[in-house]
């Protein structure tokens, strides 16, 4: 009885560290575009104009980017807290 | 009394009540906040308050604030004491992490960063931000849940089968790092008094030393949280105004964030009638030792030649690395990392990172605007000038010093290349060049000094938690009674202000490098440890404190080496990003120890297991005869 209900809890939390694993993967992956991939081709994404004239290499690096790492918190912190962590039972106790 | 581990535990409704109890606070600080600078600036514009008593004003009131917040939040319970009862609403721990992140540095010399550096300085605002969502993702909850005092406890538990040798190594590493910051920090309180409040610059430090030691003394993290917050408020308010205003002076709409999209355009085209390399154009930064010649000099040391690497000059390469290491710093540094330890859960901790982030991104997505607005103004109305007849603003800085106008060709009329300015006035004449009254500058001094002691009271108390709490308590004296941990911890903090001071004094050009090399080597040394420890169980003891000795040194020597000699280089990365060398080496022999050596004992595995539940506290079943190698 013990050892059947501490696996059931075993393949619970595991369960639960894979899909969290998952999101951190996915949101990691979109962090690393948005750094990463862009800054090597600024010279030329700069001749590209947006908004009030900025040109589009320096934008994605000032203001683009950092956009986005606010919103993948923000993402991460809510998905978690309101959605996996309950489908796991592992909600605030009181 | 209340022993290390165990606190009341506080429930939701009871932080609810205490948030919307702070939410009332702060707000009316806000708020006294503008009316105290309306007023003021009324009494200047109206009645002829004189520069002097206004300067004056902001500093005693808003130090006198940071004092009272201090002296109210007085504490003789430890948990209180490193880390504020644990009960820090996200957002308001949101708040106080971005004082406690925003340094000097990302005050006052950011932006004037990006005017010399152009496109490269980016690498510091994405650096700067990104780093976040490694915390966020990675460390913070798992931080949270573990629930102790300081960095090198969790070292000290995970890998706990040579806990005192783990715990050392991580408490000199802290001390490192930190100290590398502090002073910097220190040096930016002693220059924004100078230059502000006409005090000299060493009596400037240890004023400010003392605006520090008034809030951290009393009552440790619970007083500098508090206190925090309030210089947040005042550090974004004075950031903000005086872009705001200049934005609505040269193009006619306040919101200078999307505005000074029109700035780059003029500067560019400007840039092309003149001949200049182009301001947003990428990677042409060259790599020199001057900062070395002049520190070694400074300190009476043989001065290598001076040199200019210009096979170098600033490759994508370069700009990835650095970007990358103040990344893996950001997430890794202490100070940073033990504010997630303040919030009552996990869950808390993820939401708080957001918030950290946001408060931060308010600042850092403004310092382009004032980078590329005043680049516009100085192209327009100074470049091209008769210099008998420049703005008034010009006259007024280069008596400074942080302005140097030489008129090498002897024509009157001012060409760029006889222009030179010092980075730090970009932000400091912000609020003369948009012809605002005085009492705006002094907000925006007050503003730069609220980031500088902010930053400076989160490091020495770092710097004096690694010495009292664990090479003292833990290490040296386990009996120590409580009385005596906090006397020793009081003591340190002190002795580390007066270091940190005595370290400032000299203005080493040195300082200003010091910034980006604590970012390396928090991440060398921290960053690696943190992430395999909570994410891969067969990490061990062994392989940890190799980790962090191995990264350490290899950041260390490789900075010095190519510091001092710019032509001395590895795969084209400067100094500043010799953290990816020292990442690269701590994480392989992290790797190749760990597995040549018995993996943790069953109860650490456990522990590692813990720390993925998001809820409850952490069970730590010390187990001294524990047999090493225990397998599932």
């Amino acid at each position: 009885m013990e050892d059947q209900r501490s696996q059931a809890e075993q393949s619970r939390i595991a369960a639960y560290w894979r899909e969290n694993w998952r999101l951190i993967i996915i949101l990691l992956a979109i962090w690393f575009v948005v750094s990463y991939l862009h800054p090597p081709f600024a010279k030329a994404l700069n001749n590209i104009h947006i908004l009030t004239g900025f040109p589009l290499g320096y934008w994605l690096s000032s203001q683009g980017a950092i956009t986005v790492y606010v919103i993948l918190i923000f993402i991460y912190a809510l998905r978690m807290n309101r959605v996996i962590d309950k489908k796991y039972g592992f909600d605030e106790e009181e | 009394m209340a022993q290390e581990g165990s606190y009341v535990r506080v429930t939701r409704k009871e932080i609810s009540v205490f948030q919307s109890r702070l939410a009332r606070y702060y707000g009316a600080f806000l708020v006294g906040l503008i009316l105290f600078t309306l007023f003021t600036m009324l009494l200047e514009l109206y009645a002829g308050l004189p520069n002097r008593v206004i300067g004056w004003l902001f500093i005693l009131l808003t130090l006198g604030i940071y004092a009272f917040i201090g002296i109210l939040n007085f504490t003789r319970r430890l948990d209180e004491y490193y880390v504020a009862g644990r009960r820090v609403p996200a957002v308001f721990n949101g708040m106080a992490t971005g004082a406690d992140w925003m340094s000097a540095a990302s005050f006052i010399s950011m932006a004037g960063t990006l005017w010399l550096l152009g496109y490269d300085g980016l690498a510091y605002i994405m650096g700067w931000t990104g780093g976040y969502v490694l915390l966020a993702l990675l460390f913070a909850p798992y931080i949270r849940k573990f629930g102790q005092f300081t960095i090198p406890d969790f070292v000290a538990a995970r890998f706990g089968e040579r806990e005192k040798l783990a715990r050392l190594v991580a408490a000199i590493c802290a001390i490192i790092v930190s100290f590398t910051y502090v002073t910097a920090q220190v040096t930016g309180v002693g220059i924004i008094m100078s230059r502000f409040f006409g005090l000299d610059y060493r009596v400037g430090v240890f004023v400010g030393l003392a605006g520090v030691l008034l809030c951290s003394f009393l009552g440790g993290m619970k007083s500098i949280t508090w206190t925090q917050v309030a210089q947040y408020i005042i550090l974004i308010v004075a950031y903000l105004i005086p872009v705001t205003v200049l934005s609505a002076r040269l193009t006619g709409i306040p919101f200078p964030q999307l505005m000074y999209g029109e700035a780059l355009n003029q500067i560019v085209q400007i840039e092309r009638q003149l001949n200049l390399s182009s301001y947003v154009e990428p990677f042409k930064t060259a790599l020199s030792n001057a900062s070395a010649v002049r520190s070694l000099s400074e300190i009476g040391l043989p001065a290598p030649e001076p040199m200019v690497n210009r096979d170098w000059v600033g490759t994508p390469w370069e700009f990835l690395a650095l970007t990358f290491c103040l990344m893996a710093g950001t997430a890794g540094l202490p100070h940073i990392l033990i504010r997630y330890y303040t919030v009552p859960s996990p869950k808390d901790a993820r939401l708080s990172v957001g918030w950290s982030l946001f408060f931060i991104y308010l600042l850092y997505f403004t310092a382009p605007a004032y980078a590329a607005f005043s680049r516009w103004e100085v192209l327009r109305s100074v470049v091209g000038q008769q210099i008998a007849t420049l703005p008034a603003w010009v006259n007024n800085w280069v008596q400074t010093g942080l302005l140097t106008i030489n008129d090498a060709n002897g024509d009157g009329i001012l060409q760029f290349s006889e222009l030179q300015i010092v980075g730090d006035i970009v932000v400091l004449a912000t609020p003369e060049i948009a012809g605002l009254p005085f009492t705006i500058a002094a907000l925006v001094a007050a503003g730069g000094l609220a980031a500088a002691l902010s930053t400076a009271d989160g490091l020495l108390l770092v710097i004096s938690t690694a010495l009292s709490h664990d090479i003292y308590a833990k290490i040296i004296n386990p009996n120590a009674s409580y009385g005596r941990r906090f006397l020793m911890s009081r003591v340190m903090i002190l002795i580390a202000a007066v270091l940190a001071g005595l370290a400032a004094i000299p203005r080493l050009a040195l300082i200003v490098q010091m910034v980006a090399w604590a970012f390396s080597l928090a991440a060398s040394t921290f960053f690696p440890v943190l992430l395999l420890g909570i994410f891969w169980k067969r990490a061990n003891a062994n392989g940890a404190i190799a980790g962090m000795i191995g990264g350490l040194l290899t950041c260390i020597a490789y900075m010095a080496a190519n510091y001092v000699n710019p032509n001395i280089t590895i795969l084209g990365l400067s100094h500043l990003s010799a953290g990816i060398f020292g990442m690269a080496v701590n994480f392989a022999l992290q790797v190749i120890v760990s597995l040549a050596t018995a993996p943790s004992p069953k109860h650490i595995q456990d522990m590692v297991e813990q720390l993925r539940i998001p809820v409850g506290e952490l069970k730590v079943a010390p187990q001294p005869g524990a047999v090493a190698g225990g397998e599932d």
